[in-house]
């Protein structure tokens, strides 16, 4: 049986300090469930789009980062840093860092 | 007429148009641009409608009502203790979906009455966004008023519903919905986009902006043209008014003789206020009448955004906040303007490394001593074309840039170490710039921009030349003095007592840097006419100028303290005289320090 995924892991049920339990979430083992994939949004490729699962940032939360909600990764700087990304119809460029704190299905 | 002024306050999410729709409605000229965080502070301003005077309030952008960063703190802070008659929450109709967000959220927890004026409608229908206002309004239970500020459509109709809104008082039923889902219900039921169309140039155009292969040659490409406008551009207007303002001076001459005036008084008006008051108009001027108009369009099409994202990586490994790299941006245009958009930083140190390197960035100030002094020196034969002169300039920029990422790493390991703050910003859609209002205004916003700090600086510091140049001491004028005891220290560096002196009585303005070491270098003369490149550079080859010392006039005018309103500012910013101090003395040093190593570098090599 594969392990639970922590997707519902909330801020401060786990062990780890506040800063890894936000930014580590992908850290946990991914494992498939059925043909659900979940990533990271640094992790998902130019082109592709994912929908959104967990945010573990509030700044992303307030600018429409929400669970649910559809998300195309646009664009990528130079060495993949920061990352465009268009959601609820606006793009916004993310650093890499925060953009580990949106966890989501690859659609 | 009813004595009552009624309060409005425009609020909504960064770059919706507030402060567009404040100018359109007040007639004022609150700053504009096509990215987000431009406003920084609450404006003021009122306008008459039906016999009623209303007080606008133009808000810093916010997001959400959990501010993180100082503007978005001070637009809530105003929502949460000011009292003001009707609230106008602005949306941008072509991003409706994530703006109604914003607008539900403030509708569940604001007691005053509401209007939601939907914004940028004509961007909407280009972009195939449809928007039903009647339903909307009857959905979120406000008055809503679609208009565009831009080109000044539905004002009346807005004026009208803030009336009626003030009037009924409303404040009553509002809906009690998670505002998210009220959001989406709204949304989906209010508004349709065809997304077939409704991006697609944006993503076109952002796919060359923003790749990897094609960004940095058309980011340097678009800065060599601005640079050749500015250079071409500013040719032509600056004879003509040297040569009107040399006839204008033969006036003068004549009319201050016909009434009387001694020779000394006469001097003193002529050589002293006038030569400085019509080198500054007639010379420094032009270029940067050209050159602020060039940079409001880039501002306005949504360019500086993509800029930002393009330098972000350096930035980055310079332990620089992202949004520095549009503050940087902002420099070029006013040092002292982008010192107080720094607050679109939310973390302190950070904000803090943005200010101080923020004068590292030449501004409009600047550019026409370094046009001027790579003319004469880099171009003066006519087969280098202005292109040649403008790639030179850029190539200055480009060491400016490397100084300001530098520095920024440089602070970011000492003075204002700490951990870096998350970076997250908008990318907002592109605007075509209204061609003739934006280059028409900004043209004249700068004309008399210049024109008053002339007044104010430039002829003071003519008539304080003049004195300084005509008062013996001891067999030797004062001006001699002062740049004797300059000059030991000039020369370690590659320059000259007359230059430092300059610099130090340019503090006020950088603009009259150059006119005031001409002015000294040709004091107990008269200057019958301003001079052009070829009598500029006689001037200054005279006076022992060599390639050497242009290149070092460059670099320490790139790298030399902010004039006196940059400190002022970058004072009433931090409230920190050691930040001052930093500010003053940081770019000195580097200044000082690379003028010293390219003046070495010159001697060794033989060209100084």
């Amino acid at each position: 049986m594969l392990p639970t995924f922590a997707i519902t892991h909330k801020k401060g049920e786990c062990s780890e300090p506040d800063r890894n339990c936000q930014l580590s979430i992908i850290n946990y083992q991914l494992d498939k469930v059925g043909d659900i994939v979940l990533i990271s949004l640094d992790k998902l490729k130019t082109g592709e789009s994912m929908m959104i699962q967990n945010v573990g940032n509030d700044r992303l939360r307030e600018l429409g980062f929400e669970e649910g909600e559809r998300l195309d990764k646009l664009y990528a700087g130079f060495s993949g840093n920061p990352v465009a990304v268009r959601v609820c119809g606006s793009v916004f460029a993310v650093r890499r860092e925060d953009a580990e704190a949106v966890i989501g299905r690859r659609l | 007429m009813n004595e009552k002024i009624f309060t409005a306050a425009l609020c909504g999410n960064p770059n919706v148009g507030k402060s567009t729709l404040f100018n359109s409605l007040t007639g004022l000229k609150r700053h504009t641009g096509n990215w987000s965080g431009k406003t920084v502070d609450n404006g003021f301003g009122g306008y008459e409608y039906n016999k009623r005077r209303y007080r606008l309030c133009d808000l810093p952008g916010t997001y959400s009502l959990s501010p993180l960063s100082d503007e978005e703190k001070e637009a809530c802070a105003f929502l949460k203790t000011e009292s003001f008659d009707v609230l106008v929450i602005v949306l941008d109709a072509v991003n409706i979906e994530r703006n109604l967000r914003f607008a539900c959220e403030l509708l569940t927890v604001c007691c005053s009455p509401v209007l939601i004026c939907l914004n940028m409608m004509d961007q909407a229908a280009k972009k195939g966004v449809t928007i039903d206002v009647t339903r909307l309004s009857a959905m979120l239970c406000v008055p809503v008023a679609a208009v565009s500020a831009r080109n000044g459509e539905g004002l009346d109709k807005l004026k009208a519903a803030i009336e009626r809104t003030v009037e009924l008082k409303v404040s009553s039923h509002r809906p009690t919905n998670d505002p998210k889902k009220l959001a989406k219900d709204a949304f989906e039921k209010c508004c349709s986009i065809n997304y077939d169309t409704f991006d697609r140039f944006d993503r076109r155009l952002d796919k060359v902006m923003l790749s990897r292969k094609t960004s940095v040659p058309i980011m340097l490409l678009l800065l060599v043209c601005v640079f050749w406008l500015t250079l071409v551009g500013a040719n032509y207007p600056s004879r003509w008014l040297s040569e009107m303002f040399a006839a204008f001076g033969g006036v003068l001459e004549r009319a201050l003789d016909g009434i009387g005036v001694g020779d000394t008084l006469s001097s003193m008006l002529l050589d002293g206020v006038y030569a400085a008051l019509t080198w500054v108009i007639s010379v420094m001027l032009p270029p940067m009448a050209i050159f602020f108009p060039l940079f409001t369009l880039l501002e306005d099409s949504g360019l500086l955004p993509r800029l930002a994202f393009n330098t972000d990586t350096c930035f980055k490994c310079s332990g620089a906040h992202g949004k520095q790299a549009l503050t940087t941006a902002m420099g070029f245009g006013c040092n002292a303007c982008a010192v107080t958009n720094c607050r679109i930083i939310d973390d302190r140190k950070e904000r803090l490394t943005a200010i101080v390197t923020n004068s590292l960035t030449p501004c409009n100030g600047r550019f026409p001593m370094m046009i001027l002094i790579i003319t004469v020196f880099f171009s003066a034969d006519v087969r280098c074309s202005a292109l040649l002169r403008a790639v030179i300039l850029v190539l200055f920029i480009l060491l400016s840039f490397a100084a300001t990422l530098l520095s920024s790493k440089l602070l970011s390991l000492t003075f204002f170490k700490g951990e870096r703050s998350s970076f997250v910003m908008e990318l907002p859609p592109y605007r075509m710039p209204k061609l003739g209002k934006t280059v028409i205004r900004s043209i004249l916003d700068r004309t008399v921009f210049v024109l008053l700090r002339a007044a104010a600086v430039a002829a003071p510091a003519g008539l304080v030349i003049w004195l300084l140049a005509n008062t013996q001491y001891n067999g030797a004028s004062l001006i001699d003095h002062l740049t004797s005891i300059l000059d030991p220290i000039g020369c370690l560096i590659g320059l000259d007592g007359v230059i430092l002196c300059a610099f130090i009585l340019g503090l006020p303005a950088n603009e009259i840097v150059l006119p005031i070491a001409v002015m000294i270098y040709m004091s107990g003369r008269t200057m019958t006419e301003l001079p052009d490149t070829e009598v500029l550079s006689a001037i200054l080859i005279n006076n022992g100028w060599t390639v050497v010392t242009a290149i070092c006039a460059v670099v320490f005018s790139m790298f030399h303290f902010p004039c006196s309103t940059t400190l002022l500012t970058i004072y009433k910013e931090t409230k920190s005289a050691a930040c001052v101090a930093l500010s003053f003395f940081y770019p000195l040093l580097l200044g000082s320090l690379l003028c010293f190593f390219i003046h070495l570098a010159g001697v060794l090599v033989g060209f100084a």
